[in-house]
């Protein structure tokens, strides 16, 4: 078990995360945020990259500053700018990474070949890496965060460059992936975690801000998201009353989800999706 | 009020359910370290993305060298000069190499990667180390002997001289990148070789070069087998499954 105990970051006066605690058990975990609320930093002190200014992270009771290599042992990460040295082929830079996570030489080249198949670039093992494309980048970013069959395996915005097929076939790597290891995906993209996800972490003001399961967070906004359709002329003044969520566009009228405010005669319920409880948690 | 106190049985479950946890069970020692890189990491692996900064501390080794052995023939006490100089300057080149590379991979882009590998950058550095000492010692043992071939010196002494700061410095900096983590705090404590056995050489000449001169330079040897015994030691002493339950 992966627990945040108390945790805070401070840069110099600037407290980026404060009073953390999370409790991670095998499944997938997604931290959902926007921009600049501290993901990063919590993925950071995650992997070693960072150390809280106070608190403690602890694997199985034992605090992972002082596990050292015991806990990169364990780790798989990717990420937010996935790095490569743009001369080699991804066999040569998963080999590299796979002799720095200290595999076993002989060990390297089938579990390389079986990653490269699981991410779809058998076909091009041969390339060299500057050719690639951002969502190839990503995959290569993927299959070495998955090297050593880490038991905890980080992804900070894993999805981001990736078209639609590729999210779709990322998506289904992690529920296979998620049976007996801890998953941590970092997104701003609710869609990304909407299907995989056992749990969902809300990040707001350097705090978590909610924590649990997708239905759980869906349940509470049930019977507040409502639907209406208005002609665009009248748009500006409902936004001023209600908190519109989406806004989608028919010809002279606007088709709008919404939440708060007097709810008008037209208004018909609607099913909260997660995305609606990402925009009422970060109005 | 009677307190109960677990029996010895449980003692040692409570033990053994501990010592069963994963992250204490390995624990790389200094030879495991290098026998698993050298093994699993070719030559071009080791150096990946730093080739240039090679080429660069290459250059520039060559260049200091080359204005060392001009310097030392229009000297009066080449011998004195030339101990002082290949004492304090063989590791110049370990050091630009650290210092350089590290900058390198501290902005590359596979830092945060590496830096969350089992062997991190700081192992990768001490390697690169380690390697570059063994070359360095074939380059400087040549160079040595040019050197004291050209200005006629006594070459035994001079090559000890060398070859023992480079591998006492190698040690110093290997130690360093494992044991520090601050790279800054590392390459100042490595900074600190050179500057100060330059500054001894010009403050106090005369006692600098009777400490070269006291010491004999198998003894250099000697210090240095020693500390690279007490390496190895410290380097394997962490918490290990029996010394953990030793401690409870």
């Amino acid at each position: 078990m992966l627990k945040v105990c108390d945790v805070t970051k401070r840069y110099g006066r600037f407290t980026v995360l404060e009073h953390i605690d999370l409790e991670f058990t095998p499944g997938v975990y997604g931290l959902l945020a926007p921009n600049g609320a501290g993901k990063t930093t919590l993925m950071k002190m995650l992997t070693t990259l960072a150390f809280p200014t106070e608190g403690e992270i602890r694997y199985d009771g034992v605090e992972i500053g002082a596990m050292n290599a015991a806990y990169r042992d364990l780790l798989g990460y990717l990420p937010q700018q996935m790095g490569y040295y743009p001369n080699q082929t991804p066999t040569q830079f998963l080999s590299y990474l796979a002799a720095l996570k200290g595999m076993e030489k002989g060990t390297v080249p089938a579990r390389v070949e079986e990653l490269l198949h699981l991410v779809g670039l058998t076909d091009v093992k041969r390339k060299k890496m500057k050719t690639f494309s951002g969502g190839m980048l990503q995959r290569v970013g993927i299959a070495q965060a998955l090297l050593n069959d880490p038991k905890v395996l980080i992804l900070d915005e894993p999805t981001a460059g990736l078209d639609p097929s590729e999210r779709v076939r990322f998506r289904n790597i992690i529920s296979g992936l998620s049976k007996d290891r801890i998953v941590i995906l970092s997104t701003h993209i609710v869609s990304d975690v909407e299907s995989v996800a056992n749990q969902l972490i809300f990040l707001k003001d350097h705090k978590v801000a909610g924590e649990g399961a997708p239905e759980s967070f869906c349940q509470d906004l049930r019977g507040k998201v409502f639907e209406i359709t208005l002609p665009d002329t009248e748009l500006p003044q409902f936004e001023q009353t209600h908190a519109v969520l989406s806004i989608r566009q028919e010809q002279n009228r606007v088709h709008l989800r919404f939440t708060g405010g007097s709810l008008p005669a037209e208004a018909v319920p609607a099913e909260p999706s997660l995305e609606d409880v990402f925009l009422v948690f970060y109005r | 009020m009677t307190i109960q106190f677990p029996s010895e049985e449980q003692i040692q479950a409570s033990v053994r359910e501990i010592c069963e946890r994963a992250p204490l069970a390995k624990r790389p020692t200094i030879r495991s370290f290098l026998r698993d890189m050298s093994r699993n990491l070719g030559l071009r692996q080791i150096f990946a993305g730093t080739w240039d900064v090679i080429t660069i501390c290459c250059t520039l080794f060559a260049f200091v060298g080359v204005v060392g052995a001009v310097e030392l023939r229009t000297t009066v006490d080449p011998q004195q000069k030339g101990s002082v100089f290949l004492f304090a300057f063989s590791p110049v080149f370990l050091f630009l190499l650290f210092s350089l590379s590290l900058w390198k991979e501290a902005e590359g882009p596979v830092w945060s990667i590496k830096m969350t590998c089992l062997y991190t950058v700081r192992h990768l550095m001490a390697f690169r180390v380690f390697c570059i000492t063994c070359l360095s010692f074939a380059a400087v043992g040549f160079y040595t002997l040019v050197l004291s071939c050209v200005l006629d010196l006594r070459s035994l002494p001079l090559l000890c001289i060398s070859l023992s700061s480079l591998f006492l410095y190698s040690l110093i900096q290997i130690q360093a990148a494992l044991s520090l983590r601050s790279n800054w705090a590392a390459c100042g404590l490595l900074a600190l070789w050179v500057f100060g056995n330059c500054a001894a050489a010009q403050l106090w000449p005369r006692f600098y070069w009777e400490l070269l001169q006291a010491v004999p330079v198998l003894a250099w040897i000697a210090v240095d087998v020693l500390l690279a015994g007490m390496f190895c030691n410290r380097y394997g002493i962490y918490v290990r499954r029996a010394c953990y339950a030793e401690g409870m």
